[in-house]
């Protein structure tokens, strides 16, 4: 009778401590609600500096750490030298849509575009692991049903605020390197009720591609069609030709995103 | 209720990525100038005296010519979103931002958002005018009137009634491009042979194949900034 009591009390009080653990763990996630999204600026740089501490090597990056205007202004001439076709805002443009591809991954669920345009080491970086966990959950969930449209998520809008190339690296390990950093606007909304998540995040964005490649301007051209088969594209999200299952060809230029950092601080 | 403790114990393992996420969504002063408000305008001396640069580079730029056409691109913008129709806006959107627009706009129709209202501008002016070795670029903020709501099975964006808002079109072209003499793509004029501005899927002019839209040659619509709804 005196054991049954005890495991009973034993019992009663692990369930105790694991009300008190959640309840703490609540209570801290709504003081870093408190300070994270407070209006006091240093407050909340403090918190910020603090995380990007404790965080991952290459999943965070503080704010500021760029090289100056005129060795990057160098570094495109020198670029530019080995590679005429290349052209700032065109590569910016391509950038764009690597934001809207992680957005769709991020926020939809819907990963095929990103795979696309990223390299195989992406996918092995903290944030690229994160993306492809939150992708994997849902398909675990959808199963083989047809359609993979996520029906309690989607994006509304998808934007970015002050592009700027932050650094250009040429020759590094085989590869030419540009990083731009950004603010996107993600404006979401998930089921049910459809409540709103929009997000403004900055993301410092590294594009590789080996070195001395040129560009071939033309390589930006978004094909309509097949190259194997001719049959039109339905979206700009397949990877494959939906006629004869051919890989589609990436259009950014030879450029693909290799990693992204979140950028806190500054 | 019995299992909700446990339940939340569940997300602890993940409470790094949670605070990464956290410490790197900008809310504040940052997150209000980075992207729920337009980016405040530049002293309009300075734009002035940017826009006289260009101008005294630039013989054939045309401010008032130029400020119409980018009326006309919302215009052509706008009734390719209330038709769900990317197609529409390919003329004149810069590549990527087109590719966006193209995922935007098959997502909402999965989903069954339509977009509700119509508006027209109803002042424009340049807010911001720069330029580096690479690139110049025009802020130009347009003063909206009229409706505009996004409804799903709930209203997701906006309000049903007349509102007025501000929207920022940015254009954008390289460094050593000069408006054609057909007026270029604000024109709806290809900017390498002057034909009326067609342009296929691929982004190239459908009669001589010039990549029209990747601002090598001329403006193209490069990024759209509307206040917060």
């Amino acid at each position: 009778m005196v054991i049954v009591k005890d495991v009973i009390g034993g019992i009663l009080g692990v369930y105790i401590l694991a009300w008190v653990v959640a309840l703490a763990f609540i209570v801290f996630l709504a003081l870093v609600l408190v300070v994270s999204r407070g209006r006091s600026d240093a407050v909340r740089n403090v918190f910020r500096r603090a995380v990007a501490a404790g965080a991952p090597q290459g999943a965070v990056r503080t704010a500021g750490r760029s090289g100056s205007s005129a060795d990057l202004a160098a570094a495109i001439r020198d670029l530019q030298s080995v590679d005429p076709g290349f052209d700032v805002t065109a590569f910016l443009d391509n950038a764009r849509v690597a934001v809207g591809a992680y957005a769709m991954a991020h926020s939809a669920e819907d990963d095929r575009l990103l795979r696309r345009i990223t390299t195989p080491g992406f996918w092995q970086t903290p944030n690229g692991k994160a993306v492809a966990a939150a992708v994997a959950e849902w398909q675990r969930y959808a199963g083989d049903r047809p359609g993979t449209t996520n029906r309690g998520r989607m994006v509304l809008d998808i934007s970015w605020r002050q592009p700027e190339v932050k650094n250009v690296a040429l020759g590094d390990q085989g590869m030419d390197r540009i990083t731009v950093r950004l603010a996107s606007v993600i404006a979401g909304a998930v089921a049910p009720g459809w409540r709103r998540t929009d997000t403004v995040t900055r993301f410092d964005w590294d594009f590789v591609r080996p070195a001395g490649q040129r560009t071939d301007p033309r390589a930006v051209l978004l094909p309509g069609t097949c190259a194997e088969c001719g049959g039109p594209y339905r979206s700009d999200v397949d990877n494959v030709c939906s006629h004869c299952q051919a890989a589609r060809p990436d259009t950014q230029a030879g450029w693909r995103l290799d990693r992204m950092y979140l950028v806190v601080g500054g | 209720m019995l299992k909700l403790p446990f339940m939340i114990l569940r997300v602890i393992p993940h409470v790094g990525s949670i605070l990464r996420g956290e410490a790197a969504t900008d809310s504040g002063a940052r997150a209000r100038s980075a992207g729920e408000e337009l980016t405040p305008a530049d002293d309009q001396a300075v734009v002035a005296a940017a826009l006289a640069a260009l101008k005294s580079r630039d013989g054939g730029f045309d401010l008032a010519a130029t400020t119409r056409g980018v009326v006309r691109a919302r215009e052509v913008v706008d009734l390719a979103r209330q038709a769900d129709d990317a197609s529409a806006a390919r003329q004149v959107m810069s590549d990527g931002l087109w590719r966006v627009f193209v995922l935007l706009l098959a997502e909402r129709a999965a989903h069954g958002v339509r977009r509700h209202g119509t508006s027209v501008v109803v002042g424009a002016e340049v807010v911001a005018a720069t330029r580096d070795r690479q690139a110049e670029q025009l802020r130009i903020r347009l003063a909206c009137q009229g409706e505009r709501c996004e409804v799903a099975d709930v209203v997701l964006g906006g309000q049903y009634g007349q509102q007025r808002w501000d929207e920022d079109w940015i254009i954008r072209r390289s460094a050593d491009a000069t408006t054609p003499a057909s007026g270029g793509v604000l024109s709806s004029r290809c900017p390498q042979c002057g034909a009326a501005l067609r342009v296929e899927t691929d982004g190239s002019c459908a009669y001589c194949r010039a990549l029209v839209l990747a601002g090598g040659r001329d403006w193209v619509v490069w990024s759209i900034e509307e206040a917060p709804w």
